[in-house]
């Protein structure tokens, strides 16, 4: 799909899907010429009217070349913006559209690490970075030139705003998440030398002993103007994938802190990992 | 308009973006599946969660002495009972919560390349057996209590969906395929080697769930009924009485005599009863009444785009273009100057030259028959598809030198080509570097066979292996522990019964043929596709099928025989050759097999050589107008 072009699609039915096991839904994906995107993570409308909210954004994060599911590189790397607008009288038809193509190297978008969650206003869009452990890959062995760009990849992790509407040039960056690199006390509190598990945490950090670049990500951006009563008040969550310490056990960190009392939402639970969440005030709406 | 974007949010859950799923009340509320399979899967359930509160508030309390070492170890046990009895439903609604609850006590390298550490009861078995560590009472605590919060998981992925007799059965059948492939080998209690009892709960699991469909089917066919409780007892009746000795267990005549007729008259019985076989694209297909069947698996699934069947048009063209030397460079080098069809497409070599003549290639050149099963090509596992396995050779440049768009152009120039693309297609300007690799792959995918004397044993014809490959069989799947990498029936790297994923192992193979103070082979596998140390000298899990025509082995082709690799093997791979790796994934412990055992195991291996009917060359190649081109070599030469 090319940048800027709109594709007419349709939603086509999969029949009994309570009965169903996950596995089904892929074949049943395949078996329908479902389109595949490289991971979608997150959905958001846009506020405002009815008509408005017809209008979805949604970003695909993107997978690593080579060695797993986009080896063909048919789907995206860096990531990508989508904007889906529904027919007014079918919601099962609309268009659909790249907005920002992260793989795009003279696009608005070459910065894109891995688009991943994404937060629609009225008039803006929100699109939040993740940490990827790209590698540049070997020529020598794949036997193709690498698509991995380190220059493109030397950021912390960002969000990005877009005013609707606008050219996509305008494209700017909204935040940028930097943890502490001075090695004093915040950058001992939030990069853990140890894992918990008692090996060191290398990977974390870099060869120079400082943490990487673009190792924390945002888990979502919410907008919580209607609940405080100020208008331009949005939650912000950063998983500092680094902060092992401060748990409430000592010696123990973050690990398992319900110790095996709550359902395991997704993966095992002691992640092990502390995150914080950000209170923003003045964005624009 | 609220409403219009609930059902897109609910569209983007079901990771299936641009299908619509149309709520529809469940069509199975009568089903057996729901009114008496899922009581007792409830009820087993909570059997399991209090196994797991017991083993909770042991290892909580036990004091470190022998008697109470002894109960931990029971009370795990008994736990694991407590979960094959219902395995065939979890692993079937649950699969990722399995995986959590039951996967390989080894880290894994996740999607986005962070390491993911084991959990579960595998984890645990290491800390509880051969003898009970005391001083990991923490990391046991931590393991119980994360299996004990991943049970409440089933309650939204197995408890609440609404559970389908179809699906059911299907279950059951894939769950035999489970006991025969992961379970009496050792897959998934490799130190307690509890197999041959867990195989046992997993059986009783499933008899205890067929019951109701029993009292069906003694209606319609009370024959067919009698026949189905005694192939369940008899069954279970043989791994009682052989359950106690793990090494000495005879997994063949268990699989051929008990497991097979037992799936066969399953799949019957869905016949009989009238509930449909379900529809739907998988390895293991759906229609096979066992894992041996001539047609079990589909290789269609590991492709880029859905197919249900292989187009013999784009077959024939691919076996043109897999001969054809204008896909190099110089002109001089097909596919099948190093994948011979009389090696069953290998070249006797430890490594093949490169196009120049001047080195050699990095790796030694695999099999292609069978190669369409896996989930990854190429031994550092970098390409998915066998479309791209076809764009790397082809651009390689040690390989072929060449690009795939260079070669769509030149052969255009060829009418007999334009047309054979457009016949195999079915679109004008058909001759594309994709379908190139499209063509290539489909011929690839037509040398897949099943049909060795070990398969047509598994089918039941016990004249196809003598009493020598028979011992060599169950000292494969049990002792020597072989087919908890090379897993039956595909015996490459692609686990059952699910087939999604294939395996690479660290072994520590050797630069050269040494027995101690041995060096590694410096290729760092894996590693130099993803930079993550822990796949460093990793390797994807190669076929064992047509072994006995496939020599030298080992990615650097190090071992000239097979006697080289067992006595590799044997002595714990690169641990027991001074070869000290931190990662090695393989056991490191000496195998104890004899001189005597390893023959067995290699004339076993030899009764998996399988290429008729794969191997026919072309008599001629496509015809060119261009006399330069028309001159190339004949077939017969490359």
């Amino acid at each position: 799909m090319v940048v800027g072009q709109t594709y007419p699609i349709e939603f086509v039915e999969i029949t009994n899907p309570t009965t169903r096991p996950a596995a089904e839904f892929n074949s049943e994906s395949r078996r329908l010429n479902a389109l595949l995107f490289g991971r979608v993570e997150d959905v958001d409308y846009r506020k405002g009217s009815d008509a408005a909210a017809r209008e979805l954004y949604f970003c695909v994060t993107g997978q690593a070349w080579g060695g797993n599911r986009n080896a063909n590189n048919d789907r995206t790397m860096y990531g990508r913006v989508y904007r889906l607008v529904l027919d007014a009288n079918n919601p099962l038809e609309g268009t659909l559209e790249v907005i920002f193509d992260g793989d795009d190297t003279n696009g608005p978008a070459r910065e894109f690490m891995n688009v991943d969650n994404i937060c629609v206003t009225e008039n803006y869009v929100y699109i939040q970075e993740d940490a990827n452990r790209y590698r540049p890959n070997s020529g020598e062995l794949t036997g193709v030139s690498t698509v991995f760009d380190a220059q493109r990849q030397n950021h912390d992790l960002r969000i990005y705003q877009w005013r609707i509407g606008s050219p996509t040039s305008t494209l700017s960056v909204f935040m940028e998440i930097t943890p502490p690199r001075d090695g004093g006390a915040l950058q001992r509190k939030y990069i853990a030398p140890i894992n918990p598990d008692g090996r060191t945490n290398n990977w974390f950090v870099g060869s120079d002993g400082r943490l990487a670049i673009g190792d924390w990500e945002y888990g979502a951006m919410i907008d919580v103007s209607n609940e405080t009563g100020r208008p331009g008040t949005f939650l912000v969550c950063v998983q500092s994938h680094t902060w092992r310490q401060g748990g409430q056990i000592p010696g123990r960190d973050f690990r398992n802190p319900d110790r095996g009392t709550l359902p395991a939402a997704q993966g095992p639970t002691n992640l092990g990992e502390g995150s914080y969440v950000l209170i923003l005030t003045n964005v624009p709406r | 308009m609220r409403h219009v974007v609930k059902s897109v949010t609910i569209l983007c859950i079901s990771f299936a973006p641009f299908i619509g799923c149309k709520q529809q009340a469940p069509e199975t509320s009568q089903e057996l599946a729901e009114l008496a399979v899922k009581p007792l899967f409830i009820k087993n359930l909570s059997e399991f969660e209090h196994s797991l509160a017991v083993l909770d508030s042991l290892i909580a309390q036990a004091k470190e002495d022998s008697s109470h070492a002894k109960a931990l170890q029971e009370a795990f046990k008994h736990a694991r009972l407590a979960y094959k009895r219902m395995e065939f439903l979890l692993e079937y609604y649950a699969p990722s919560t399995s995986e959590a609850m039951n996967g390989p006590a080894l880290e894994e390298v996740g999607e986005e390349y962070k390491i993911e550490p084991p959990t579960g009861f595998q984890v645990l078995e290491e800390l509880l057996f051969p003898e009970v560590d005391f001083s990991s009472r923490e990391a046991m605590l931590a393991q119980v209590r994360i299996m004990r919060s991943l049970c409440k998981r089933f309650d939204g992925l197995v408890i609440k969906k609404p559970l389908t007799d179809n699906r059911i059965l299907d279950a059951m059948r894939l769950e035999i395929a489970r006991v025969i492939t992961l379970g009496i080998t050792g897959f998934d209690s490799p130190v307690a080697l509890y197999s041959i009892h867990e195989a046992k709960a997993a059986l009783e699991g499933l008899a205890e769930a067929f019951a109701p469909y029993t009292k069906a089917l003694e209606e319609k066919n009370p024959a067919h009924a009698r026949q189905l409780d005694t192939l369940f007892s008899k069954a279970i009746a043989y791994l009682a009485t052989h359950a106690h000795r793990f090494d000495d267990f005879n997994r063949l005549e268990f699989i051929v005599d008990f497991a097979n007729p037992l799936s066969r008259a399953l799949f019957d019985a869905q016949l009989a009863l009238g509930i449909p076989i379900l529809q739907t694209e998988r390895a293991f297909r759906t229609t096979a009444k066992t894992l041996f069947d001539r047609d079990a698996l589909d290789p269609l699934v590991y492709t880029p785009n859905y197919q249900d069947s292989l187009n013999p048009k784009q077959v024939e063209l691919g076996h043109l273009l897999f001969f054809e030397p204008l896909l190099s460079i110089n002109g001089k080098r097909s596919c099948a100057s190093c994948h011979q069809p009389e090696k069953a497409f290998t070249d006797g070599l430890p490594r093949a030259l490169t196009l120049t003549g001047n080195d050699k290639i990095l790796r030694n050149t695999p099999t292609i028959i069978n190669s369409a099963y896996q989930a990854s090509s190429s031994y550092d596992q970098k390409t998915v598809y066998l479309e791209d396995r076809v764009r790397f050779v082809v651009h390689s440049p040690h390989e072929m030198n060449h690009s795939l768009d260079s070669v769509a152009k030149i052969l255009a120039q060829s009418e007999d080509y334009r047309m054979r693309f457009k016949e195999a297609f079915g679109s004008e300007n058909a001759l594309t570097a994709e379908h190139i690799a499209s063509a290539i792959s489909s011929y690839m995918r037509s040398l897949s066979s099943f049909n060795s004397r070990f398969d047509e044993y598994m089918r039941g014809d016990k004249t196809k292996m003598n009493a020598q490959e028979q011992r060599g069989f169950n000292l494969f799947a049990g002792k020597a522990k072989c087919a908890t990498c090379h897993f039956i029936p595909l015996f490459n790297g692609t686990v059952p019964p699910t087939f999604q994923e294939t395996e690479a192992e660290v072994i520590g193979v050797p630069k050269e043929a040494k027995w101690k103070q041995a060096e590694i082979d410096p290729d760092i596998g894996k590693m130099a596709i993803n930079g993550i140390e822990l796949n460093k000298y990793m390797f994807k899990t190669p076929t064992l099928r047509n072994i006995e025509l496939t020599a030298p082995y080992m990615h650097n082709g190090v071992y000239k025989t097979l006697d080289e690799v067992m006595r590799f093997y044997n002595m714990g791979g690169g641990k027991g050759i001074g070869i000290d790796l931190a990662n090695q994934t393989l056991p490191p412990d000496t195998l104890g097999l004899t001189q005597a055992e390893i023959q067995d195991i290699i004339a076993f291996m030899k009764t998996l050589t399988d290429t008729t009917g794969l191997t026919q060359r072309p008599r001629s190649l496509p015809k060119f107008s261009n006399d330069v081109l028309n001159s190339r070599m004949a077939v017969s030469k490359y």
